[in-house]
């Protein structure tokens, strides 16, 4: 669940079934049209196609994916899926939105026809992330059952690889910005890894849960589970986000399920030899509902107030820093009602709650045999 | 060491391959060892053989001498036949030293794993012996053969590796030939190369679901299919 998207001089906030598009100089409103008397149905994805022409968003309930005309912010295409989707995400070329959905599926929808959407490709595990490489031959998904698939395009029916390694639902990933050889992922299993995705190589892995300074929340975390009959070892990574810092290495931010800093990494490739650096821990008030970069600026969006905020990159000769450049009041002269849910407790459910039955058959199998025996 | 008796080891017939259950697989093939499997033979080599939903295991237990320098494995969903097979296994191997080290098998389920135990092209042979028919038309999405499903055995069979498939369904086996004919990595055997295949005759009768089918008279339709290359040009 994504609630904000941005692009170099734009950005948008979604509440419920209302976005605010800001422009950096004024605030307009959007309201997707209710096509349920339901109340719990809002957006779950929004995004800015990477040349601004575009918005594009879903709704949970309603299942409608709707594609506007930026900078008019009028109506430009409207679909009904034909499932709940999780994740949505314009093509390359900005002519295709992908949508990842929560039975497995992604399928594309050309936005210039009337009637589309295809589906491509099927995991049997819900979807969290869809992408396709920047020389459009690849669209990587992946899932909850911890993987990454690699599939070719547009013969989707050949899977090129699979990425696997990830020990818990893989909740984003992303083309390495400064080597589009590379992709990255992170996971409920707290670690953040990059890949080389023509061959489902693992390249490198940083192990971001380590770097959370307070032992209790790992333990508070697993006890909560633990109550629900799930096994959790490493706190989650909540939000990713990624950047180009340079030739050489892009900027990673990373945040944890219930710790309230922003951990903030470079990693660098040279010669394909990855290394990684922990650059800086911004303490944040409220956990963020999301964060993202727009170049190298850091955006948070604080969902309860409804405040955007903006770091800037401050970069001493030895490590990076983010200073705060602005904030933005969102949805100011719109009153929207609508509770947002805590993104914290949507996580549970993407792990797996395992009922073992193999256990208690090999007891009454041990008592049996036992049974001839004597 | 005997042979387990079966009928300590039946179990409802279906469990949906949907769900979660407890399963262990590995993150990574390469994490998995095989040696537990086959504790005598496994050094550089890997499965090549797969019976999925292989049931009471008949097959193995008839392909392991024809093939004794493969190794092969059976996937089985439920946990008290996966069981039976592996303790039928061990029997075997205990009543005829140096045989039957090369069949084992894995209780998982072949619709969601498959590749975290196998790498990409690793596999020569995968078998659908009378796999479960699931009628209902709501319940076709829990069929072992699908469109999608296919895209994934393609990806750990190795080109030019063969699919075998066996059904007394009439409507399942025309449903399996449409969806292998129709995707691009798959075309059917013609029934002059089945000919020199020995494996084919032992489709019918070697395992417990076929010699069920010949005692009620029901028919049997065979279908065998070849892992092409992708011939997508852009
Ligand atoms: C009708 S039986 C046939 C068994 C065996 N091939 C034979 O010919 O006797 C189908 C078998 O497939 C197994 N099965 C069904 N779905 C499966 C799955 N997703 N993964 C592994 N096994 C599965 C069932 O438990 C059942 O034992």
């Amino acid at each position: 669940m994504t609630c904000l998207s941005a692009s170099q001089n734009n950005l948008a906030v979604a509440r419920g079934l209302h976005v605010d598009y800001y422009n950096f100089t004024k605030h307009s409103y959007l309201d997707v049209p209710e096509k349920l008397n339901t109340h719990d149905d809002h957006i779950c994805d929004i995004t800015i196609s990477s040349d601004s022409s575009y918005l594009a968003l879903i709704t949970t309930v309603s299942k409608q994916l709707i594609i506007y005309n930026l900078p008019q912010l009028t109506e430009y295409k409207s679909f009904i899926l034909p499932r709940s989707a999780s994740k949505i995400r314009f093509s390359p070329n900005n002519i295709n939105v992908l949508v990842a959905d929560k039975s497995g599926d992604v399928l594309i929808y050309d936005f210039s026809k009337e009637n589309s959407g295809t589906k491509l490709l099927g995991h049997l595990s819900l979807l969290l992330d869809v992408l396709q490489t920047h020389d459009m031959k690849y669209i990587i998904s992946c899932d909850r059952d911890e993987k990454i698939r690699v599939s070719c395009y547009p013969n989707t029916y050949n899977i090129q690889t699979y990425c696997l390694g990830h020990k818990e639902f893989v909740n984003h990933i992303e083309i390495l910005p400064h080597n589009d050889k590379y992709i990255t992922s992170s996971s409920g299993d707290g670690n953040v890894k990059f890949w080389d995705y023509v061959n489902g190589k693992l390249c490198y892995n940083i192990n971001a849960c380590l770097d959370v300074d307070n032992n209790e929340l790992c333990e508070l975390f697993s006890k909560r589970m633990d109550e629900e009959g799930v096994e959790v070892l490493n706190l989650p990574i909540v939000h990713y986000a990624v950047t180009k810092f340079n030739k050489d290495s892009s900027l990673i931010a990373v945040t944890i399920h219930s710790f309230n800093k922003i951990l903030i990494y470079t990693l660098q490739t040279i010669d394909n030899q990855f290394k990684h650096q922990k650059e800086e821990m911004i303490p944040v008030q409220k956990f963020p509902a999301a964060i993202m970069f727009i170049k190298c600026s850091l955006i948070l969006y604080d969902d309860i107030d409804c405040i955007v905020s903006i770091l800037s990159v401050v970069n001493s000769n030895e490590r990076i820093t983010f200073q705060m450049d602005k904030q933005i009041k969102m949805f100011e002269d719109k009153i929207v009602n609508f509770n947002v849910k805590l993104s914290l407790d949507a996580i549970k459910i993407l792990y797996k709650r395992k009922f073992d039955n193999v256990q208690e058959y090999q007891e009454r199998k041990k008592q049996r045999i036992e049974k001839v025996v004597q | 060491m005997a042979l387990p008796q079966k009928k300590y080891y039946r179990q409802r017939a279906h469990s949906n391959p949907i769900a979660d259950h407890c399963f262990d697989y590995p993150a990574h093939p390469d994490e998995y060892n095989w040696s537990n499997l086959y504790p005598a033979l496994h050094g550089n080599s890997e499965v090549e053989f797969l019976d999925v939903g292989c049931g009471y295991g008949g097959l193995l237990v008839t392909l392991s001498p024809m093939y004794p320098k493969q190794l092969m494995l059976g996937l089985e969903i439920r946990v008290k036949v996966s069981d039976y097979v592996n303790d039928r296994i061990q029997a075997l191997r205990v009543q005829h030293p140096e045989m039957y080290q090369n069949i084992a098998v894995l209780r998982t389920n072949a619709m969601k794993y498959l590749p975290n135990f196998f790498h990409k092209g690793q596999l020569q042979k995968m078998f659908f012996l009378y796999p479960d028919p699931h009628f209902k038309k709501a319940k076709h999405k829990w069929r072992i053969i699908n469109k999608w499903l296919l895209s994934e055995y393609a990806y750990i069979l190795a080109e030019q590796g063969i699919v075998y498939t066996i059904t007394d369904v009439k409507d399942l086996h025309e449903w399996m030939v449409v969806h292998f004919e129709e995707h691009p990595l798959f075309e059917r055997l013609s029934k002059g190369e089945l000919e020199s295949d020995p494996i084919i005759e032992k489709l019918y009768e070697s395992t417990e679901e076929g010699q069920k089918v010949t005692r009620n008279n029901g028919d049997k339709y065979v279908a065998v299919f070849r892992r092409i290359s992708d011939k997508w040009k852009d």
